[in-house]
């Protein structure tokens, strides 16, 4: 058994599988960077962004709601943005009474609000299916290319290589403490053991955990060392990328700014 | 007497659909010692996986003393089948030897003193007594092997399931480990590649692979059919 269900590559033939990392990479981030520089209430431009999201989703056949379930994970953060519907000055659409306080959300709050969560939920689609339809290794190959520094790739794929390894290790821990956790058919004792003391095993086991992490660390950097690790990250050249493939880069880039001009102008 | 494993038509298929094991019968009977060999992959761990309802049956039955493998019965189950894992580092969670040994006895709700007497048997049988308040972490491969065994004794299972317990060891912790098992009166099921540890210790061998039992009978018989060993990738020496 293993953690392969952390991966969220899916495999696939679809023309956003086939597409050059690098110019997924760019557009994913460009993409993204074009949302967050839309300003608040641009709806018609959000209406676009998300149509431009929409075909791409349809086309990686990802299934659309695969992608959109996965984005609620960006719910959470959206939550930050909850004070802005306070803080905002503007016409109050509602007033609370608590205690002393009489906070109310403004309509320009509300607008900025809604604003946010939409790009925020945007933004993860896109990087999801960014990530679902390119290999991890693709992405640090893509990474590499556009002149992410080369330790922070390096720290990367470390620590999604290590990843699977540490939540394996996780599992195999939680099976042992389970092939121990039983009792005989007719027990006069209450089983299970306290609450603390089952927190202080967990606890125990994520001690465990870290101690082997940071022993495997040392193995790891051990076995680089041998292998003549200098500290510096070496890689093969890249080919380069094929026309089309360029065009396509372009033509999506121009689209984005035109987008964000837009935005500005409505 | 109802100690035995009974395991009938057990079929098990990884969530990713990789068919680990297919279509597996085997009955144990109460005493018996058994090995179990075959090549890396061929589902023995899979198997014994399925021995203490760790992983759920895709087809077919496990009963073990007489009591179904199944949500309902895995307290029961647990508590007669100890499962010893093949990398002791797993099995051994505990920040020190006496925790790791008390966990099965501790959740088995025993009063305190009983589980101090427990832990002293279980210590005692392994011949680790001295070890008790040693911090797992720090002990040599040979040392948390034995350990590991203690942890399922503490429990006092009447069946052992053992993931190649002579994997690692140097040949003293090996010769050592070996007397350990003929001593201990359990039935057990011991999945290796130890084929000489076999010879010495298993009257009878299961052989596996791919998924499937390709071979069951007295150990002479199988280790003598040189036929069969090749077929299935394995050597005596």
């Amino acid at each position: 058994m293993h953690a392969h269900f952390l991966d969220s590559y899916r495999h696939g033939f679809s023309p956003i599988h086939r597409l050059d990392p690098r110019v997924k990479l760019v557009l994913a981030v460009g993409f993204i960077l074009a949302t967050a520089l839309t300003p608040p209430g641009a709806w018609p431009v959000y209406i676009l962004l998300f149509a431009l999201l929409l075909a791409v989703e349809i086309l990686s056949e990802l299934s659309v709601s695969y992608v959109m379930k996965r984005a609620v994970l960006a719910f959470p953060f959206v939550l930050a943005a909850v004070p802005i519907l306070f803080t905002l000055p503007g016409n109050p659409l509602v007033t609370f009474t608590i205690g002393p306080w009489s906070p109310s959300i403004s309509d320009a709050g509300l607008e900025r609000f809604i604003s946010i969560a939409l790009k925020s939920w945007f933004s993860v689609q896109m990087a999801i299916v960014l990530a679902g339809s390119t290999p991890f290794p693709d992405l640090l190959v893509a990474m590499r290319a556009v002149h992410v520094p080369k330790l922070l790739v390096a720290v990367i794929g470390l620590m999604w290589r290590y990843l699977f390894v540490l939540a394996d290790e996780a599992i195999r821990l939680m099976r042992a403490r389970d092939a121990r956790s039983g009792h005989p058919v007719d027990t006069p004792y209450k089983t299970g053991g306290s609450i603390a003391w089952r927190a202080r095993v967990t606890g125990g086991m994520a001690g465990n955990l870290f101690m082997r992490s940071f022993d495997r660390g040392e193995r790891i950097y051990a076995a680089m060392a041998a292998r003549g690790y200098d500290g510096e990250v070496r890689s093969v050249p890249l080919p380069p990328v094929s026309g089309p493939q360029r065009m396509l880069l372009f033509g999506g880039v121009v689209v984005l700014v035109l987008l964000v001009i837009l935005s500005y102008l409505l | 007497m109802h100690h035995t494993i009974e395991v009938e038509g057990l079929t098990f298929a990884y969530p990713d659909g990789h068919r680990a094991i297919a279509d597996i019968s085997l009955v144990i009977a109460p005493g018996e010692k058994v090995a179990l060999v075959g090549p890396n992959g061929a589902g023995k761990s899979t198997l014994m996986l399925h021995l203490n309802g760790i992983l759920k049956s895709t087809a077919g039955k496990v009963r073990v003393c007489g009591m179904e493998v199944k949500d309902g019965n895995l307290g029961p189950v647990r508590a007669a089948v100890g499962l010893v894992f093949q990398d002791p580092e797993d099995q051994l969670f505990s920040p020190t030897v006496f925790d790791d040994v008390a966990f099965g006895p501790i959740y088995q709700g025993l009063p305190i003193a009983q589980v101090r007497e427990r832990v002293d048997e279980a210590l005692r049988a392994v011949r680790m007594e001295d070890y008790v308040e040693r911090v797992s972490h720090h002990l040599s491969v040979g040392e948390k092997k034995r350990i590991a065994i203690a942890t399922v004794l503490a429990m006092n299972p009447e069946i052992l399931v053992l993931d190649e317990p002579s994997a690692g060891l140097d040949p003293r912790a090996r010769r050592s480990l070996i007397n350990l098992l003929r001593e201990l009166p359990q039935t057990m099921l011991t999945a290796t590649h130890d084929m000489r540890m076999v010879q010495e210790l298993f009257t009878r061998t299961v052989v596996m692979d791919g998924g499937r039992v390709v071979a069951d009978g007295p150990t002479d018989e199988i280790l003598g059919d040189a036929e069969l060993l090749e077929a299935h990738g394995l050597e005596i020496y």
